[in-house]
């Protein structure tokens, strides 16, 4: 088989599936580059070898090309750069709460991350925050199980939350408003898909 | 330099419609080399600029393909667009090169 053949045959191969077009375009440009080669540099065995060389040098290409004509083209809508934003705002509020929530309880497992500052009450609110953590917690683990309860206790530590640390409603409020929304979609999808399933 | 960027100088430099193969032969001879560009890699790139709008594509005459006795070449030529990337190329490389030639040794 001679150089050329090969270099035919690869092409058919990483070709294969794709738009009848788009694989004769490839084919016919192939045909037209090894003539020229062959024409400017002769038939020896040392342009054989070159023409080799291409062909195995540029394999990994020549399946990443494929590879992007076959990859459906997604292109980013403003609905999805919407959809992108709320998740991370929903992810950002959990986290907040979840690190917040884990910082005010830390006394209650000998860890006073706060120091003195707040002495008055700091068993009170270490001990609203681990209520309000384990429901949250809770609330997560129970989301894919059992979507209404999981959403339920999500949404109630996070509205309980707002509510319990008025001083802090600023930073609560919005928190608390982002995770109930994002986790009534999430457990609603959950709920679609197990009883499609089911 | 990447190969699309030395793509669009040998085409700036060509000035007129060129090949793969020619093209092949052309970055060869810029970079001082017998090796020529591998298959998979030219057209890869070749695809690329097209699809980007920086060359524009069209396969010759078939009758001149076969009043000369060869296959069909898909001949690449520089867009307006391609000459700005171009531009803006070589500018940015001419000021990260001042830049360098600034900074004390």
């Amino acid at each position: 088989m001679t150089a050329a053949r090969l270099v035919r045959s690869w092409a058919r191969l990483y070709t294969r599936g794709l738009d009848p077009d788009v694989r004769a375009s490839r084919a016919a440009e192939l045909d037209s580059d090894l003539w020229e080669q062959l024409s400017a540099e002769g038939d020896s065995l040392r342009t054989q070898l070159a023409i080799v060389s291409r062909l195995l040098r540029g394999a990994a290409d020549d399946l990443s090309w494929r590879r992007e004509r076959t990859r459906p083209r997604r292109r980013p809508t403003p609905a999805g750069a919407a959809r992108a934003l709320g998740w991370s705002v929903w992810a950002t509020a959990l986290l907040f709460l979840l690190v917040t929530h884990a910082w005010a309880a830390s006394p209650l497992v000998g860890i006073e991350l706060y120091g003195e500052d707040w002495d008055n009450g700091v068993w009170v609110y270490a001990g609203i925050s681990s209520a309000l953590l384990v429901l949250l917690a809770g609330g997560l683990g129970l989301l894919w199980p059992r979507p209404r309860l999981g959403a339920s206790l999500v949404a109630a530590s996070a509205l309980g939350t707002a509510v319990a640390f008025p001083w802090a409603l600023a930073a609560y409020g919005p928190a608390a408003l982002a995770i109930t929304a994002g986790t009534i979609v999430l457990a609603r999808r959950r709920y679609r898909a197990s009883s499609a399933t089911s | 330099m990447p190969l699309e960027a030395a793509i669009l100088e040998a085409a700036a430099a060509r000035g007129e419609p060129f090949h793969g193969f020619e093209l092949a032969k052309a970055l060869a001879d810029a970079a001082g080399s017998r090796t020529l560009t591998a298959h998979g890699t030219l057209y890869k790139a070749l695809a690329r600029l097209s699809d980007a709008g920086l060359l524009d594509d069209e396969w010759e005459d078939p009758e001149t393909a076969l009043r000369e006795g060869r296959p069909r070449r898909r001949l690449y030529r520089l867009t307006g667009v391609g000459q700005q990337r171009l531009a803006d190329e070589r500018r940015r490389r001419l000021e990260a090169a001042s830049t360098l030639r600034a900074q004390p040794a």
